[in-house]
């Protein structure tokens, strides 16, 4: 009987997705090109939709292991703070004639302090996962403490000018160029290792590596030597001014000294999943190295070829900011199910984590078909067909792809350090994140000018 | 306490940490080669070629110049019979769409007293409109008094709104500024219908009226000049 609903279900939602959705989408008129608001708008609620999720699951079932609820406090952390950082995006776009330029410049910092903040939780995630690097408690209070005071610190800096900027740059790159370290040394040590146990820390740190350093310059791997001058420079696009007196600037040079492990790490695991025994492949990790592999050699061909500067910056938006909006919450949530963080033997938690990977196919699906409609203005009625039957398979499918990725086996298992923290470590945690991050937007009202 | 996983291969399994971490030091080795000849690259490397003359960071000085387009359609309309007008908006690369302004007139001249009031209703239709402005349905009455019946408008953004100078910022960030005003682009559709409300059914004294419809485009253009 029981079965019998489930399956009445299962083909009510799909016949919805066949029938509603291309009416919908039609209703939107056929002039409507996608614009990257609208991919603002849904990378928010994508983010804020995981931070949410995760942070049920950390607060309402406590009999996870802590370190896995603290590795996902951090990522829901993470996914808040771009939520927030998306939020304020598209309020600029949608209220800059309305709002007053203060505001404009409060929202603009705002952004800005919320990258800073996603910046200093890789360390923090990277220090986790896939095995916590400290095995005792003052360590890991050591390290969050530290990475808060570095982010509450180093803004107060930029905020009231007390140390010239380029210190602030360099040091942080440095920082950054070492944490970046962390899943690289993870994935050589152990890639190959004839031990499944650890080549899964390998695998899980490559899977990683990607979902949170496809930002920090993989797609434009091709700039590795500088060969091409001009955009192909990763870095050039970021915040940091281009040219000082004349020449290239040493903010520009360190934004790209920071990318350049990264790159090495995409080229290196593209060559390494090639060349692994076959009893030791991982088909997801292959998979998604490839394909940034291939999106870094697109990119230098629009940076080098297209001179429209309307699809240049779609391109950007897409290659280089699309990357944490779309491609990062994919690999997590994949990474969270697949290394059971979550879990999933609890019966209620895995009912809530179907519902919210249906919800994630429904947004990632409607994002996808955003960025392929702003490329390619095809009929609104014509697209809106393919996202429902696109949908419908995917919705038809989600029942085996869901299992088959949540199963727990040999290949899921990873070390489990015990007595690592207190469960309450993980409240006091998110509550130190938070606050941090409240903190961060007060120094950008302040840096506004709003209250000085 | 390092996790045992994670620590260095070095005295505990004997012979140099750099032998034992091949892989590891030949990674960070190659990276930091990488990061030198990088660096020496791009501080010898012709700004120009790096970041092309519009993407350089500069102070910047703004002109804004206004002026209205307009376009009218007139038809003689009888009693609840509708006619169609249409504009369609075009902008170059440095025009800026302010506002839209959908005039009706219809003045009912021939109104021989009360009850006779006659009455236009507009239903516009901006779906081949960029920016989805919001299509609007409106009712007046056609007044002696007034010169427009019916005055709809729709505001993009104002020139004012941007400040004439623009210090550390590159072409782009400027014109990005202005990303509202782009908007609006497309054809502007209305169907106007007239009603003849008549006392009694006396529609041969009051049969019908000159409808005129005008759009009036407000554009500012802008020009960038380099401080």
């Amino acid at each position: 009987m029981e079965k019998a609903g489930q399956g009445f279900v299962r083909t009510t939602v799909i016949l919805l997705a066949l029938c509603v959705l291309p009416v919908v989408r039609a209703e939107e008129g056929i002039q409507e090109a996608a614009k990257t608001l609208d991919l603002v708008i849904l990378s928010m609620g994508l983010n804020i939709l995981i931070a949410g999720t995760l942070l049920w699951f950390i607060l309402k079932h406590r009999d996870n292991y802590p370190q896995n609820r603290l590795f996902l406090s951090v990522i829901a952390l993470l996914f808040l703070a771009n939520g927030v950082h998306f939020a304020s995006e598209s309020l600029v776009q949608l209220k800059r004639s309305t709002l007053s330029e203060q505001s404009i410049v409060f929202l603009s910092n705002v952004v800005s302090a919320m990258d800073f903040y996603t910046a200093l939780t890789f360390p923090l995630i990277f220090i986790l996962f896939p095995s916590p690097l400290f095995t005792q408690r003052k360590h890991m209070i050591a390290a969050g403490v530290t990475a808060a005071a570095i982010y509450l610190l180093f803004l107060t800096f930029i905020v009231f000018a007390i140390v010239p900027m380029m210190i602030v740059i360099v040091v942080l790159n440095v920082l950054m160029i070492l944490t970046f370290l962390i899943p690289i040394r993870w994935y050589l040590l152990y890639r190959d290792s004839p031990i499944l146990y650890e080549r899964n820390h390998a695998i899980a740190a490559g899977l990683l590596g990607v979902g949170i350093l496809v930002s920090q310059g993989m797609f434009a791997w091709s700039s590795i030597f500088i060969y091409g001058g001009e955009s192909l420079v990763a870095g050039i696009s970021g915040q940091v001014a281009a040219s000082s007196g004349g020449e290239v600037s040493w903010a520009l040079v360190f934004s790209h000294a920071r990318t350049i492990g990264p790159m090495m790490f995409l080229l290196y695991m593209v060559y390494k999943e090639l060349v692994v025994p076959k009893n030791y492949v991982s088909k997801p990790l292959r998979f998604v190295v490839i394909a940034v592999f291939f999106v870094g050699m697109l990119n230098a061909l629009v940076n080098g070829l297209v001179d429209d500067p309307n699809l240049s910056s779609l391109w950007e938006f897409f290659a280089i900011r699309g990357t944490y909006g779309l491609v990062r919450p994919l690999i997590m949530v994949y990474l969270l199910l697949k290394f059971n963080l979550i879990d999933m033997r609890n019966a209620d938690v895995r009912k809530v984590a179907r519902l919210v990977a249906l919800v994630l196919i429904s947004v990632w699906v409607a994002m996808v078909f955003e960025i392929f409609q702003a490329f390619l203005p095809i009929p609104q009625l014509l697209s809106a067909a393919i996202i429902g039957v696109v949908l419908a398979f995917l919705i038809g499918w989600e029942d085996r792809m869901f299992e088959n990725v949540a199963k727990v086996s040999d290949d899921t298992q990873l070390m489990i350090v015990d007595e690592f923290i207190e469960p309450d470590d993980v409240s006091r945690f998110i509550t130190v994140g938070l606050l941090t991050m409240v903190l961060g937007c007060f120094l950008s009202f302040i840096n506004s000018g709003l209250l000085l | 306490m390092i996790n045992r996983l994670f620590r260095l291969n070095g005295s505990d399994s004997g012979g140099s940490v750099l032998k034992n971490e091949r892989r590891m030091s030949v990674f960070v080795g190659l990276m930091i080669l990488i990061i030198i000849f990088d660096a020496i690259a791009l501080k010898s490397i012709d700004i120009d070629r790096l970041t092309g003359s519009d993407e350089e960071s500069m102070d910047w000085e703004l002109t804004f110049t206004s002026y209205l387009e307009s376009e009218t359609t007139s038809e003689d309309l009888s009693a609840n019979q509708a006619m169609s007008t249409s504009i369609q908006v075009e902008l170059s690369e440095n025009e800026y769409l302010e506002s839209v302004v959908l005039r009706i007139q219809c003045s009912d001249e021939d109104e021989p007293g009360e009850g006779f009031s006659d009455e236009v209703t507009v239903t516009t239709d901006l779906s081949m409109v960029d920016g989805g402005p919001e299509a609007k349905q409106e009712t007046g009455s056609c007044s002696e008094q007034s010169a427009d019946d019916l005055v709809m408008t729709w505001t993009f953004m104002s020139a004012a709104s941007v400040d004439a100078q623009q210090t550390g910022m590159t072409e782009n960030e400027v014109r990005s500024l202005f990303a509202e005003g782009k908007t609006g682009t497309g054809m502007w559709s209305a169907d106007i219908e007239l009603q003849v409300n008549t006392p009694g059914g006396l529609g041969a004294l009051d049969s019908g009226e000159r409808v005129t419809a005008i759009w009036e485009l407000q554009i500012f253009e802008v020009e960038f000049n380099e401080m």
